[in-house]
């Protein structure tokens, strides 16, 4: 069976960002073609599956079957052991990550797109008015390519962008599907500290009152080889000896700024491959999901108007900045400067929070007494929060 | 000095890829390749692997 080569979009990359660009650009009418390198939708997990639920519904509506567990309270573990519970502090889903995916790619697939999985993009080039890519499975053409290859970033080389990051934007993590433990399901719990996680954090995210997705991410600048996979694992022994581990993985996180220009000539970029994630807490699905539903329409919208051009495109990346790029702006030099606690100054804080009994602590206000000696920092944080 | 890429252990996170300075990176079936024309044996990406699937060879 021949299978069709040519279309008006292709998008590579099919996370969160490449399925809701491919849906959306189909949905406004283009032919479009979404590859993703995986066999299976979604697998293997490299994520927290934690999503804020205002950011969320933003992009698309949540399905009940998605979630796992609702999320109320963030409970901070400082270096001394000390916890700060701030209730509200994380409101949001602990979702099923595959199953979203599973289906947000049927349904792209029920509205035209044709899905190509387990295809390596090899190379690509612009040939005429055309965007050629190699593939795997075959060379394919498109009038306009949308980038979502997340983390590697490495398809928007062959469009001369600098996408490699410097070793201080970048969090390198494992993470771990832990059974047999006992963990509250509307708490997502953080623990802090130079000597446990430098220049990140660890995360617990609730699967169910008897398991959970715990990782951890450190700072590329303090990582050394293999260092993340070791720091779970004593972590994990430490505080959950009896635990069944029945999955590890690997990971990235861009915690550089957003990409500039997000687009050139007939190429587009979203995702984690534009480094539009949240700097504070690695978060990006929210981001990728609106990245890839904006892209993607305005994408189907030039195929339309029969250009593809910088001019009309970059309307992508003007609405980005104005919903969320100026915020992960902020959150980058927030996190720029927060590499920089020392594990003494974060237990003054915890110390100076747990004093102060009545009244609740807000993720803001806590954030804001931590720079209260920056004014600036205070002011990107205040303006992070209320947003 | 090379980097050596122990294909047991890559995970095929891309953690390398997204650091490796001169493109020198890609992903293969099993692993992640190294092009050794390619590379500045700077070692960033042995540092970032989470799981120590490079290793400087001296």
């Amino acid at each position: 069976m021949n299978q069709k080569t040519s279309f008006d979009i292709i998008v590579i990359g099919g996370g969160p960002a490449g399925i809701m660009a491919a849906l959306h650009a189909a949905k406004n009418g283009s032919s479009v073609c979404l590859i993703d390198r995986k066999e299976k939708i979604g697998y293997p997990v490299r994520c927290g599956e934690g999503i804020g639920l205002k950011g969320f519904g933003v992009s698309t509506s949540i399905k009940e079957e998605w979630i796992r567990c609702k999320v109320e309270t963030l409970k901070l573990h400082a270096p001394s052991g000390k916890t700060v519970s701030v209730k509200n502090g994380f409101n949001g889903f602990v979702i099923d990550r595959v199953k979203m995916e599973t289906d947000m790619t049927n349904e792209a697939i029920q509205t035209g797109v044709y899905f190509l999985s387990g295809a390596e993009v090899t190379g690509s080039a612009k040939n005429g008015a055309l965007y050629t890519c190699t593939t795997s499975k075959g060379v394919l053409t498109a009038k306009c390519l949308i980038l979502a290859d997340g983390i590697e970033s490495k398809i928007a080389r062959f469009y001369d962008w600098k996408t490699s990051l410097p070793l201080k934007d970048i969090h390198t993590c494992a993470t771990a599907i832990v059974s047999d433990i006992d963990v509250t399901t509307d708490t997502c719990e953080l623990f802090l500290g130079q000597n446990i996680v430098p220049g990140g954090f660890i995360w617990i995210f609730p699967r169910s009152s008897t398991s959970a997705n715990i990782g951890l991410g450190i700072s590329g600048k303090y990582s050394t080889p293999g260092k993340p996979l070791k720091l779970l694992n004593e972590f994990l022994s430490t505080h959950f000896p009896k635990a069944t581990i029945t999955e590890i993985h690997a990971g990235g996180v861009p915690m550089g700024r957003w990409l500039r220009p997000l687009v050139k000539d007939g190429v587009m970029l979203v995702g984690d491959s534009a480094r539009q994630v949240n700097c504070l807490n690695g978060a990006g699905i929210n981001y990728s999901l609106f990245a890839g539903k904006t892209a993607g329409t305005i994408a189907a919208q030039s195929i339309n108007g029969n250009s593809c051009n910088y001019k009309i495109l970059k309307r992508y990346e003007k609405i980005w900045a104005e919903k969320f790029g100026k915020q992960q702006e902020r959150s980058y030099s927030l996190k720029e400067e927060m590499i920089h606690f020392t594990d003494k100054f974060m237990n003054e804080m915890a110390d100076a929070i747990l004093l102060r009994k009545k009244g609740k602590m807000s993720l803001m206000k806590l954030f804001l007494k931590a720079f209260s000696s920056k004014p600036v920092l205070m002011y990107k944080a205040y303006k992070l929060f209320t947003s | 000095m090379i980097i050596k890429v122990n294909v047991g252990i890559c995970d095929r996170c891309g953690t390398c890829i997204a650091v490796c300075k001169n493109d020198s990176i890609s992903m293969q079936k099993d692993s992640v390749f190294i092009d050794r024309e390619r590379c500045l044996h700077c070692g960033s990406c042995s540092n970032v692997c989470p799981v120590s699937a490079l290793k400087m060879d001296e």
